[in-house]
């Protein structure tokens, strides 16, 4: 299983096309939050949820995609998902 | 509460593809995908039926502050749809009017609860340059402008002023120095801006 930093900077690769504030994408963290930080079109949030699906194999419900406000939501829930694999 | 919502759609179709396997599904209730999938123009509904949800969205966040990506629980129910207006009803944890306007350029909702009266206008600006500050600069100008022409409040007693929540509110100062603060809701997306101030439930004296 990838570490937390393979698990962010894999993911950063999947946000990138959806982001508008390219100086905050510069300096991601954990706490980095798609719609205020990144401004990302929130209509955006559900390619995010299903590019993590295509790429990881896993399903994202609606309860967990619920979360997915920021990176570590985001990486937390793809770690859960594919635990449960 | 109050939410207003604007969908640029030259702008949405070049972000999103609609079309998307999984994409409709993560989205839109059974029956809002059915009405999708019957529509003449499918595309149209898609947009208009999600700036319903983020304007009743951002009117119940704007009061819970609680901040969640779940679309399937706004559920969007349509009484009157044309190719110009559409007016409708959505349900997030409470239950909201809605009423939309579409142009071949733009779609946008506003949220407002069922009774409210008298139904708060929503007003669309083009946007004259591209860049985020001059953006917001101009949407609180032509907000202030607008209230001060409906209202014949004069220019200097306005204000747009953001709570310690972030919330925008319209910060009206009358001759007695008192002041009266109007929630108001700003979005933009694209070319397009859009505002709307929420009527206060009693006539405002200058």
């Amino acid at each position: 299983m990838q570490t937390k930093d393979e698990l962010i900077t894999a993911l950063k690769t999947i946000v990138k096309p959806y982001v508008q504030d390219e100086q905050a994408f510069e300096h991601v963290t954990e706490a980095t939050d798609f719609i205020r930080d990144l401004k990302i079109n929130s209509a955006n949030l559900v390619d995010i949820a299903l590019d993590v699906e295509e790429a990881y194999d896993i399903e994202i419900d609606n309860e967990s995609m619920e979360k997915m406000l920021t990176v570590g939501t985001a990486i937390d829930i793809i770690q859960e998902k594919l635990a449960a694999k | 509460m109050i939410g207003n919502d604007i969908v640029d759609r030259a702008q949405a179709k070049r972000e999103s593809n609609w079309q998307r396997k999984g994409f409709l599904n993560k989205l839109f209730t059974p029956s809002e995908q059915q009405l999708i999938q019957s529509a003449i123009d499918p595309e149209c509904l898609v947009w208009l039926l999600w700036s319903m949800k983020e304007s009743a969205y951002k009117a119940t966040t704007r009061k819970t502050g609680k901040r969640v990506f779940n679309p399937k629980k706004i559920s969007c129910t349509l009484t009157t749809w044309s190719d110009e207006a559409a007016e409708g009803f959505v349900v997030y944890e409470e239950e909201y009017r809605t009423r939309s306007l579409i142009t071949p350029n733009y779609i946008a909702s506003v949220a407002f609860p069922a009774n409210q009266l008298p139904i708060p206008e929503q007003v669309v600006i083009l946007f004259e340059r591209a860049d985020n500050q001059h953006q917001s600069t101009q949407l609180r100008t032509s907000l202030l402008e607008h209230y001060a022409a409906v209202s014949s409040v004069a220019d200097k007693e306005l204000q747009v002023f953001s709570d310690k929540n972030g919330l925008p509110a319209l910060v009206i100062k009358n001759s007695l120095q008192e002041t009266v603060s109007l929630p108001i809701s700003i979005s933009h997306h694209g070319h397009y801006g859009a505002f709307s101030i929420a009527h206060p439930a009693y006539p405002f004296y200058h």
